[in-house]
């Protein structure tokens, strides 16, 4: 195999019963320049800005 | 968000006016930019988890069927059928904390309901010590990995780390890496190799000693650790390397 083999895998996202989105305290640790950081998982609400809880 | 200089500093808030969402809440913004080697931390409630677990049954699927059927579902032959005789993995770093908890979970017992079918045999398990991937919780980064002074908070590094069993002294839980293969018969040997670095990060003491440090453990039936004295984690460049040597 050649070093540039890269495997990935799809997940699937879970759900709610009633199909609605699952949502949750996240944590993200940034240590880099720039102007953006990207998060692992969109945020739930981008128009609430409070602290998760 | 918080913002701050040192590890030991107090993390300072960053005004919610001074950092934003992008349109879909993939990525944050910083007014004025993020600081190269500043840390920031950021709190934020998130939406749509993944099933990261998944990926310990997908290699314990995929492997397991290449070493014991003859056919997929769809009929398509499996082209090392009656060629497998045994499994060994071979790995370096990443992949090591993937199988270290690979095997806390028992994930090394095949799922087709036959009593101690193996899927692997062995793993040379390089440089990933006492650590584990923290891939089966909700919301999980997988790709996380703590250092001296970044990534403390993710759920890596989590009891029991070594593979005979141990009390842990704030929960009181005993347990060992290989429980859950012992009571299927299906445990594979482990060859547990590890650097300076992985005493620093990646709790290798915890590997060979009472979570207390109170004592060493017992060498474990199924597995070996080999300690490679002032090595580095990875094997550097030409000029750390001999800076080191």
């Amino acid at each position: 195999l050649g070093t540039t083999l890269t495997q990935a895998v799809a997940l699937p996202v879970v759900k709610n019963t009633d199909g609605s989105a699952i949502t949750g305290p996240a944590y993200v640790y940034i240590v880099q320049s720039g102007t953006s950081a990207s998060l692992s998982y969109p945020a739930a609400d981008t128009g609430d800005k409070t602290t998760a809880v | 968000v918080t913002h701050r200089v040192h590890l030991d500093d107090v993390p300072q808030v960053v005004p919610a006016a001074n950092w934003s969402y992008n349109a879909d809440g993939t990525a944050i913004t910083l007014t004025g930019g993020f600081v190269a080697n500043d840390i920031y931390e950021f709190s934020y409630t998130a939406k749509d988890p993944t099933v990261a677990g998944l990926g310990f049954a997908a290699v314990r699927d995929w492997v397991s069927w290449l070493r014991y059927e003859a056919q997929d579902d769809n009929g398509t032959r499996n082209p090392l059928a009656n060629y497998i005789t045994r499994i060994y993995t071979e790995i370096s770093s990443q992949p090591g904390r993937m199988f270290n908890d690979f095997r806390k979970l028992g994930f090394n017992e095949d799922d087709r309901g036959a009593i101690g079918r193996k899927v692997f045999d062995g793993h040379m398990q390089w440089i990933s010590a006492g650590s584990g991937i923290g891939m089966n919780y909700r919301f999980s980064q997988s790709g996380r990995t703590e250092r001296n002074r970044q990534e403390h908070l993710y759920g890596e590094n989590l009891f029991p780390f070594a593979n005979v069993r141990t009390t842990d002294p704030f929960t009181g839980i005993t347990a060992s890496r290989y429980d859950a293969c012992q009571l299927t018969n299906t445990c594979a040997f482990g060859v547990e190799i590890y650097s300076t670095n992985e005493y620093w990060v990646k709790t290798a003491s915890l590997l060979h000693t009472q979570p207390n440090g109170s004592a060493d453990l017992a060498d474990s039936p199924f597995t070996r650790n080999y300690f490679m004295s002032s090595m580095q984690h990875g094997t550097g460049n030409a000029v750390s390397s001999s800076a080191t040597r």
